[in-house]
């Protein structure tokens, strides 16, 4: 990505939907689905809304002057995961919207308590689909199959 | 009218048990009313044991319900996740259904969708909330049987090719599947009361155009929409058929105002589901408030069904969708089967153009003294009277 150059959600292959406080991604191409909370979230937002991150990094950055090197460098290791898993694509122009007060706000207080941002990935759809989603499940709603609800949780990228 | 609402054991039955009502009230309103529903529908299930297939398809919608009224109890984290499940599902589904309406456009052959694409989509306006297992689109009635051949040619499997010959002739639609598992219900006929060769032409006239996975195509008018919710609903089922109540309520809900009465009147009067129609309407207005106008239930109530009409109801609410297991339902539903879809008119034409239908169904079998004697136990004056 040069710096004319904006990022945009990849779509129509990547849909996705933000549903309490949780972005759920799906790449219909790969048949990968992922999910962001918390700094995730806001900086998936800000991407959608401007295409670009940078300010939304400098801004946390400056709230959090302590730990400024770390959310600069985690948010662009994050933001080479979408790429990589194709969530992301650069395009030369962009539709700006607006920030709204809530997410400048939310990002404010994402930085002072800064947890990197961390991108969920599950790859197996045909896993999904079969899951009893009444039973199999843990206690955050997510697919869990008996045999791995003594592991801590599913797979996590980083 | 108050229509009688059974109890659990009715398993089937087109109108709600009460705790399916309490699931559906939960799902659907706001305020109070539906977090009292919430929680008495929560105290009258086993959460972990009941939750049949219907009642499950409902629970998206309760979730985004009660999350926009900010509840908060132990069951909405894994409501959460039914949710979750359903808007991934879903988005699969949309992106198929999409590369069907371009393979249909790329081979000239005019094509709507119908049910749950154009209602998650117009209507819902959430992909999460109306869980779907396969894709339903109409096509011309004169394009079926070629476009039954391109799909075979293509790869998908046609469910129960036997029939083929018999829906093609009386039946509205056929299923298949491909390598994937995805199911398309190609329907040339909108519903079995719609057999006239026209009848797809009504609902063509007054459809929309809406976008599927990135390709346009067109659906029906929101009064068509709600009328075909209806008929298709009111129906015994093996699988609690609630779902139409929530699709009636949210065409209600999200333009009211947009209800073309007289041609939801027009078509039921035309397609003779009037009794249907009346007690799904009244059913609305008393247990879901939704504002029906007093002149159309007048109508409604004031008109008289004829034999026939009493006949395909009463088959309807008793016997409906669920496969016939007795002789004598067996015939029943021959019959019933065979006055839903008939255009003729007149109890003796009728009665002429069943036999013939008849003698193609059993393929001269011998028959017909077992259907006499059948059908005269059946169509018993007690049980006519309660249609």
């Amino acid at each position: 990505m040069t710096k004319d150059e904006f990022l945009r959600i990849n779509e129509p292959n990547v849909v996705h939907d933000t549903i309490d406080g949780e972005t759920i991604i799906l790449n219909l191409e790969t048949g990968n689905y992922f999910s962001l909370d918390g700094t995730g979230v806001l900086i998936w937002e800000w991407i959608r809304m401007t295409g670009d991150w940078k300010p939304a990094v400098e801004k946390m950055a400056k709230e959090n002057p302590g730990l400024d090197e770390e959310i600069r460098q985690s948010v662009s290791a994050f933001i080479t995961l979408l790429m990589e898993e194709n969530l992301l694509a650069t395009a030369k122009n962009k539709d700006i919207t607006e920030i709204s007060d809530e997410l400048e706000n939310s990002l404010i207080l994402a930085a002072r308590d800064y947890k990197a941002p961390v991108l969920n990935k599950y790859t197996d759809m045909q896993e999904l689909l079969l899951l009893d989603p009444i039973h199999d499940v843990n206690e955050q709603g997510w697919p869990e199959s008996k045999e791995a609800s003594d592991n801590d949780g599913l797979p996590t990228v980083p | 009218m108050e229509m009688k609402r059974p109890g659990v054991n009715l398993i089937g039955y087109p109108f709600p048990s009460d705790s399916q009502e309490l699931l559906l009230k939960a799902a659907l309103f706001h305020g109070e009313i539906a977090i009292q529903a919430f929680y008495q529908w929560k105290r009258s299930v086993d959460f972990e044991t009941e939750m049949q297939s219907s009642v499950y398809r409902t629970l998206p919608l309760l979730y985004h319900n009660l999350h926009q009224q900010d509840v908060d109890d132990d069951l909405m984290p894994r409501l959460k996740g039914i949710y979750r499940k359903s808007w991934m599902t879903n988005q699969f589904l949309f992106a198929k259904a999409g590369s069907i309406l371009r393979f249909f456009n790329q081979n000239g052959i005019p094509v709507m969708v119908m049910k749950g694409i154009p209602l998650t989509i117009l209507y819902y306006r959430n992909f999460g909330v109306r869980p779907m297992a396969d894709i339903d689109v109409l096509i011309p009635y004169d394009q079926a049987r070629s476009t039954v051949d391109l799909l075979r040619s293509e790869g998908w499997k046609l469910h129960e090719p036997e029939f083929l010959e018999h829906s093609l002739r009386y039946g509205r639609s056929a299923t298949f599947s491909d390598s994937e598992k995805t199911e398309l219900d190609l329907h040339w006929h909108p519903f079995f009361e719609a057999h006239e060769s026209n009848a797809a032409d009504d609902f063509n006239t007054l459809s929309v155009s809406l976008a599927v996975g990135g390709v346009a195509t067109r659906t029906f008018c929101l009064t068509d929409h709600l009328f075909h919710t209806i008929v298709h609903g009111v129906r015994y089922n093996p699988e609690p058929p609630v779902r139409w109540i929530a699709d009636a309520c949210t065409l209600l809900k999200r333009e009211s105002e947009n209800i073309s009465w007289d041609r939801l009147l027009a078509h039921t009067l035309r397609f003779r589901v009037h009794l249907q129609m009346k007690a799904a309407l009244h059913y609305l207005a008393d247990r879901f408030y939704q504002k029906i106008p007093d002149q159309v239930l007048r109508e409604l109530d004031n008109r008289t069904a004829d034999f026939a009409a009493r006949v395909v109801f009463l088959h309807a609410l008793t016997t409906g969708d669920r496969n016939p297991v007795t002789l004598r339902e067996k015939m029943y539903s021959i019959y019933a089967g065979f006055l839903r879809q008939t255009s003729v008119q007149g109890f003796i034409r009728q009665h002429l153009a069943f036999m013939k239908y008849f003698r193609y169904r059993t393929k001269g079998k011998p028959w017909f003294k077992i259907f006499i004697y059948y059908f005269s136990r059946t169509l018993s004056k007690r049980d006519l009277s309660r249609a």
